[in-house]
C-alpha cells in the first residue's frame, strides 16, 4: 500500500516536474471533455424542451391529415365529430404572409380553441370569430415596435393588398416544436374564419386536431379513424414524439461524432505526453528495475500519470462544459437566430459524471500502451541508453 | 560459511548484431566471489567489465553458463523472480550515480525499502537516514533532489540506497569514474569501511587508488577474465580513529534497526522462522565484524 501510494507520488513529482507540457495536456482533455459536456447538457435541454412542447401541444390529442398532403375538407371535421370517443375535432388551418413586410407564419384556429395553441402573456384573446383581432409573439412584436392595440397590416399571397388587424394579445414566444415546424418567423393567430379569408382556404383545413373524451381510449379512436378514413394520416402524441425523436438522435449521433473526434484527440494528447515522460526516462526506467521495481509497479507509474491527467483534465473539462452549456443555452441560442430558442438548463450530476468518466477511460486507454512498452523495457537496455 | 556470495561459472555472452556479425563479450567467464571479499576487475574499454557485471547482477543473461547468488541459480529464473533478486539480494552503484531525479537524496534510498515491503515508512526514514549518515553524506541537504547536490554526494546516496535492503553483494560500475580527485578518494574510503563492516564488494573500475585497496583483483581482456597475482600491498586504509569510531556506532545502530524490523516481521508472521534465524545469525556475523 505505502509502495503504491510512494509510486504514485513519484508519477505527480514527474508531471508537476514538467508543468508546461502536463498543463497544456490538461488543457487538451478539458477542451474535449468540455465540449462533449456541454453538447450533452445543449441535447438534454433539447430532448426535455421537445418533450413538453409536443405534450402542451397534444396532450392526450391526435393530428389527422390527409396522406397526400392535400387540404382536408371541413366536411370530414363534422364526420369525424361523430366517431365515439371523440370530443371535439378542430380544423387548422396554417400558412405564411407577411407581417408589416416581416416573414410571418399565419396560424387559424376556431377562436375558442386558440389559447391551446398560445399562450397569452399580455393583453386579451381574440373577441368574435368575424374580428379582425389577431395575436402576435411578444418578442416580435417588441421588436417591430407594436404594442396591444396597434393595427398591423397581414399580406398574404392570395391578399396582396394586405388587411388590417388589431393586435389584441401579445403570446409567449413559440417553442421549439413550433419554431421547427414554421422556420424563422414569429407565428400570427388568428381566428378561423379570418385565416380562410387570407389563406385561401375556404372549406377546407391543413390538420384537424382530434380531442378525446377519455385519453386512456387515444388508440381506439385512432383505430377508428383509420379503419374508417384510410386516406387520412393519424398521428399520435407518441408518433409525434418519434418522429421527433428520430430528429434528435440525428443531431445526438453529430454532437457523439464531434465528442468523438474531440475525445481522440484528448487521448492522442496523453497518449504523447505520457510516451514522451517515458522516452525522458528510459534511464530512469532501468534504475528503477536494478533497484527491484516490478514490471506490473513501472506499468502502475506511468497508468497513473495518465489516469492524473485524464482526473484534472476531465474535472476541469467537466465544469467548463457545464459553464459552457449554460452560456450556450442561455446565451447563444437565444439570440443566434431570428426565432428564440429557449432550452431549460438542467443540472444533473450525469454530465459531469459522464464527462469525469470519459476522460479517466480515454486517457487510462491511451496511456496503457506506452506504459506497457515501458514496463517491458530491458533494464540492461536501459541502462546503456544514452 | 556454506555457499559464496556469487559464483559465475563458464559464463559466456555473446551479442548477435546481423546475420554473421557476433560479438563475444564475455568467454567461459568463471569467477567466485566469498562473503566479506572486495575485490576489482580492471581490464581496458571494451573488455566486457560492465557486461559480467550486469549479468552479476540479474539485469542481462549469459549466453551460455551459470550464475549462482547465494548458492541459488538464477540462470533459469523468470523477469519477476529476478526482480525480488535484484531487490533483496543485490545493491548497484553506476558511474552516473543514476538517482531518481524526482526523489530526495533520503526518498532515494528508502526506495528499495519501501519497494520490498518489509520496512513501514517511518523504519525506511530512519535506516535511510543512518545508512546516509554512514556513507558521510551531509545531515542538511537529506531533501535535496539529486540535481542540487555535487557528484560525490550524489554517489553516496547511491551507496546507500545500495545498502538499503541489506544485499549479497553491492555491484559497482566505475564508481569513481565521474568524480574529481577528493570525492574518489571520499568514495574509497566510504566503500572500504563499508568492506570492513562486512559487506561483500565488487567494482569495475579504471582507478588504480580504488583497486589497489581491494582484497583481489580480476583483470579483464577480450572477454576473458585473469586473475592478478597475489599482492603484498594489501594496505590498510589510514583512518583517524575516532571518525572509525563513530562509523563502527552507526553500522551497529543499522544492525540494532535491522535486528528490530527482523523481529516485527517475524512477530507479524510476514517471513519464516527458518528465514527469522539465518537473518539473526547473519546480523550476529557483522555484528562480529563491525566490533572486530
Ligand atoms: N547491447 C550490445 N549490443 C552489441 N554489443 C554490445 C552491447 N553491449 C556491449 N556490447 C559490446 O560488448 C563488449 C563489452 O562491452 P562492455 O560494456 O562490457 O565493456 P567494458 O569493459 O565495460 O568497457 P568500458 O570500460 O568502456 O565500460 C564491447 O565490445 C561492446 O561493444
Ligand atoms: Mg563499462
Amino acid at each position: 500500500m505505502i509502495t503504491l501510494l510512494y509510486l504514485a507520488r513519484y508519477a505527480l513529482r514527474d508531471l508537476w516536474g514538467k508543468k508546461v507540457r502536463t498543463g497544456l495536456t490538461i488543457l487538451g482533455i478539458a477542451i474535449g471533455i468540455a465540449s462533449l459536456v456541454s453538447l450533452f447538457i445543449v441535447s438534454l435541454g433539447l430532448r426535455t424542451r421537445v418533450g413538453e412542447s409536443i405534450n402542451t401541444l397534444l396532450g392526450s390529442s391526435v393530428i389527422v391529415r390527409m396522406r397526400n398532403s392535400e387540404p382536408i375538407s371541413i366536411y370530414v371535421v363534422h364526420l369525424l365529430n361523430n366517431i365515439p370517443g371523440v370530443k371535439r375535432a378542430v380544423p387548422v388551418i396554417v400558412g405564411s404572409g407577411l407581417v408589416e413586410s416581416n416573414n410571418a407564419f399565419i396560424l387559424a384556429v376556431p377562436i375558442d380553441e386558440i389559447q391551446s395553441f398560445q399562450t397569452i402573456l399580455n393583453g386579451s384573446s381574440i373577441s368574435s370569430p368575424n374580428a379582425l383581432e389577431c395575436l402576435m409573439p411578444k418578442d416580435s412584436a417588441v421588436r417591430m415596435g407594436i404594442s396591444i392595440g396597434s393595427t398591423v397590416r397581414l399580406v398574404t399571397p392570395y391578399v396582396q393588398e394586405g388587411v388590417s388587424f388589431k393586435v389584441v394579445g401579445l403570446s409567449e414566444v413559440g417553442g421549439l416544436l413550433q419554431a421547427a415546424l414554421t422556420g424563422p418567423a414569429s407565428v400570427v393567430a388568428v381566428s378561423l374564419e379570418q385565416g380562410e379569408k387570407l389563406l385561401n382556404k375556404r372549406g377546407v383545413a391543413d390538420m384537424i386536431l382530434i380531442r378525446v373524451n377519455d385519453p386512456s381510449n387515444v388508440s381506439l379512436v385512432v383505430n377508428a379513424i383509420r379503419i374508417t378514413y384510410p386516406s387520412l394520416a393519424v398521428s399520435t402524441e407518441e408518433d409525434v414524439l418519434n418522429q421527433a425523436q428520430s430528429i434528435l438522435n440525428t443531431i445526438d449521433a453529430v454532437i457523439f461524432t464531434i465528442s468523438a473526434i474531440s475525445i481522440v484527440v484528448a487521448g492522442v494528447g496523453t497518449m504523447n505526453s505520457v510516451t514522451m515522460s517515458i522516452r525522458e526516462k528510459i534511464r530512469e526506467i532501468g534504475v528503477l528495475k536494478s533497484i527491484g521495481t516490478s514490471p506490473a509497479q513501472i506499468l502502475y507509474i506511468f497508468l497513473m500519470e495518465g489516469l492524473i491527467l485524464g482526473l484534472l483534465g476531465g474535472f476541469t473539462g467537466s465544469v467548463l462544459g457545464i459553464g459552457l452549456g449554460y452560456v450556450v443555452i442561455k446565451q447563444v441560442l437565444p439570440r443566434m437566430f431570428r426565432f428564440e430558442i429557449n432550452l431549460p438548463f438542467i443540472l444533473s450530476p450525469e454530465p459531469f459524471v459522464n464527462g469525469l468518466i470519459i476522460a479517466i477511460a480515454a486517457s487510462f486507454l491511451s496511456s496503457l500502451l506506452p506504459s506497457l512498452n515501458a514496463s517491458r523495457i530491458r533494464p540492461v537496455e536501459a541502462l546503456r541508453y544514452e | 560459511m556454506s555457499s559464496p556470495a556469487l559464483e559465475c561459472i563458464n559464463v559466456s555472452k555473446t551479442y548477435f548484431l546481423g546475420k554473421d556479425i557476433e560479438v563475444k563479450a564475455l568467454r567461459n567467464v568463471s569467477l567466485r566471489v566469498e562473503r566479506g571479499d572486495f575485490i576489482s576487475i580492471i581490464g581496458p574499454s571494451g573488455s566486457g567489465k560492465s557486461t559480467l557485471l550486469h549479468i552479476a547482477g540479474t539485469l542481462d543473461r549469459p549466453t551460455s553458463g551459470r550464475v549462482l547468488i547465494d548458492g541459488v541459480d538464477v540462470t533459469e529464473l523468470s523477469e519477476s523472480e529476478l526482480t525480488a533478486f535484484r531487490k533483496n539480494k543485490i545493491g548497484f552503484v553506476f558511474q552516473f550515480f543514476n538517482l531518481i531525479t524526482n526523489l530526495s537524496a533520503i526518498e532515494n534510498v528508502m526506495l528499495p525499502m519501501l519497494l520490498s515491503r518489509r520496512y513501514m515508512l517511518k523504519e525506511a526514514r530512519l535506516k535511510a537516514l543512518h545508512l546516509l549518515r554512514l556513507v558521510g553524506f551531509p545531515e542538511d541537504r537529506l531533501r535535496n533532489p539529486p540535481n542540487r547536490l555535487s557528484g560525490g554526494q550524489q554517489q553516496k546516496v547511491a551507496i546507500a540506497r545500495a545498502l538499503a535492503n541489506n544485499p549479497t553483494y553491492i555491484l559497482a560500475d566505475e564508481p569513481t569514474g565521474n568524480l574529481d580527485v577528493s570525492s574518489s578518494a571520499e568514495i574509497i574510503a566510504t566503500l572500504k569501511l563499508l568492506n570492513n563492516f562486512g559487506n561483500t564488494i565488487i567494482i569495475v573500475t579504471h582507478n588504480v587508488e580504488l583497486a589497489r585497496i581491494t582484497n583481489k583483483i580480476f583483470f579483464m581482456r577480450d572477454g576473458q577474465i585473469y586473475e592478478e597475482a597475489p599482492r603484498s600491498f594489501l594496505e590498510r586504509m589510514p583512518m583517524d580513529e575516532a571518525a572509525l569510531e563513530s562509523k563502527r556506532r552507526i553500522q551497529l545502530d543499522i544492525l540494532r534497526l535491522e535486528r528490530e524490523n527482523i523481529e516485527r516481521l517475524f512477530k507479524s508472521r510476514m517471513i519464516s522462522s527458518e528465514s527469522y534465524e539465518r537473518a539473526l545469525k547473519n546480523l550476529e556475523d557483522k555484528e562480529l565484524r563491525v566490533k572486530h
